[in-house]
This record gives structure tokens, C-alpha cells and sequence, in this order.
């Protein structure tokens, strides 16, 4: 199983502009403390720890935590559409044979958003590993079948029939709960 | 290599972004307005 942080990068943004508003309020603080003549040492120490919290929440979204790319729109109606096939070894392996026919060139051979044709590509494609355990089996399929806007991801309905379109996503299911290695 | 997140774009991505800074905020202001401890004189 992929690594995950339970924060996106924009999230991290958003924790270290509240952060900041915060040095300033303890700033506002301090001034005022001193002009009641208290010692505003406090203030200055919690500006202090918010700063190093404000550089620790940038240095961990630049260091690499993934951005939250908005979900493509889906009919609310697909996220209840169900992988009718069974999870057998046999459905796994036509899924397999599919997918490194048709979508491994992008994906990866392994699903991992690496492909020999990944880098042409902006957006880059997803990781399918991640992706896969998080959206229900209806979502993916309806991505599948009409592709993503504003994405290099086709529409695979005309070109793909609906079992080998299901069977792909059984194979990929396997591939990110770790059955299957490639 | 990215490291994926775990944010869901639910409500509990919005508790973590506005919760856990609002946390430590308060943390903080309660404790620099905490008074100082008296010393005990000895007796």
C-alpha cells in the first residue's frame, strides 16, 4: 500500500495562513501587553512556535505532499453502478491482459502513473494505485467508459466493451490490494 | 516522489484545516495569558 499524509498540499496551505493570522494576533498581544507594562515574553515565544509551525506546514508541501486535484464531476446515479464480475484469478487476468494492452502506454505497467507516455502528458496521469481504493468501483468505470476533461484520459466506451472495462478495474482493485504484483 | 494525502474533500478535511490550527491558537493564547507562578518564600 502506498504511503499516505492525511493532509493535501492545500490543506497545509490553509493550516499556515490561519498560522499566520495567528503571529499577528500575538503580535497585536504583545503590543498590548506592553503598554499595560506586562512582560510580552510569552507572546513572542507563541509568535515563535506558530513561525517554525508556519515554515514546518510550507516545507512539508513543498517537500512533496500531493495536491488535492478537484474529482472529475460524476452522475450521481454511476457511483452505484457495481463491478458486476466475480474476483476471480480468471477476471484479474483478462483485466491484466486489457490493461497493459490498452492502458499501461499512460498508467504505468504497474498502474502507477509512470508510463513510457506519462511524461507528454499535463496533467500527468494518475497514480491508479492511490486512486482505485478511494472512489467507489462505479466512479472509476464512468471515468473509463467517457474519459476525464481537460485530461489526456479518452473516452474508452467505443473501444473497450462494458465486461473488459469491468474486468480492468477487478485487475486494478487486485493491483492496489497488493493479490497481484503487476 | 509525491506523497499521497488522505484528504478526502469531506467534511473532515475541514475540521483538520480549521480545527488544528484554531487548537493551537487557543493553546497557545491560553498559555501566555497564564500568570506566572509565585515563588514560595522560604519559611
Amino acid at each position: 500500500m502506498p504511503t499516505t499524509f492525511p493532509i493535501s498540499r492545500q490543506g497545509l496551505e490553509t493550516i499556515a495562513q490561519f498560522l499566520i493570522a495567528g503571529i499577528v494576533i500575538f503580535g497585536v498581544l504583545a503590543l498590548l501587553a506592553r503598554r499595560r507594562g506586562n512582560d510580552p515574553r510569552r507572546q513572542f515565544t507563541a509568535m515563535g512556535v506558530l513561525a517554525a509551525l508556519v515554515v514546518l506546514c510550507y516545507g512539508l508541501g513543498l517537500s512533496g505532499v500531493a495536491p488535492n486535484i478537484p474529482t472529475p464531476p460524476v452522475p450521481f446515479t454511476a457511483r452505484f453502478n457495481f463491478d458486476p464480475l466475480p474476483k476471480t484469478a480468471e477476471v484479474i487476468a483478462a483485466g491484466r491482459a486489457t490493461f497493459q494492452a490498452n492502458c499501461a502506454i499512460c498508467h504505468g505497467s504497474r498502474g502507477l502513473g509512470d508510463g513510457p507516455a506519462a511524461f507528454t502528458l499535463s496533467p500527468r496521469p494518475v497514480n491508479l494505485q492511490v486512486h482505485i481504493p478511494q472512489h467507489a468501483e462505479g466512479e472509476t468505470f464512468y471515468w473509463m467508459s467517457e474519459g476525464v476533461a481537460g485530461t489526456g484520459m479518452p473516452a474508452w466506451k467505443a473501444r473497450l466493451t462494458e465486461e473488459e472495462r469491468w474486468q480492468i478495474i477487478r485487475y486494478l482493485q487486485a493491483l492496489a490490494s497488493g493479490v497481484v504484483q503487476q | 516522489m509525491a506523497v499521497a494525502h488522505g484528504a478526502t474533500g469531506t467534511w473532515l478535511d475541514e475540521i483538520i484545516e480549521f480545527g488544528l490550527p484554531l487548537v493551537v491558537l487557543v493553546a497557545l493564547y491560553v498559555w501566555s495569558n497564564r500568570k506566572p507562578k509565585r515563588k514560595e518564600k522560604p519559611k
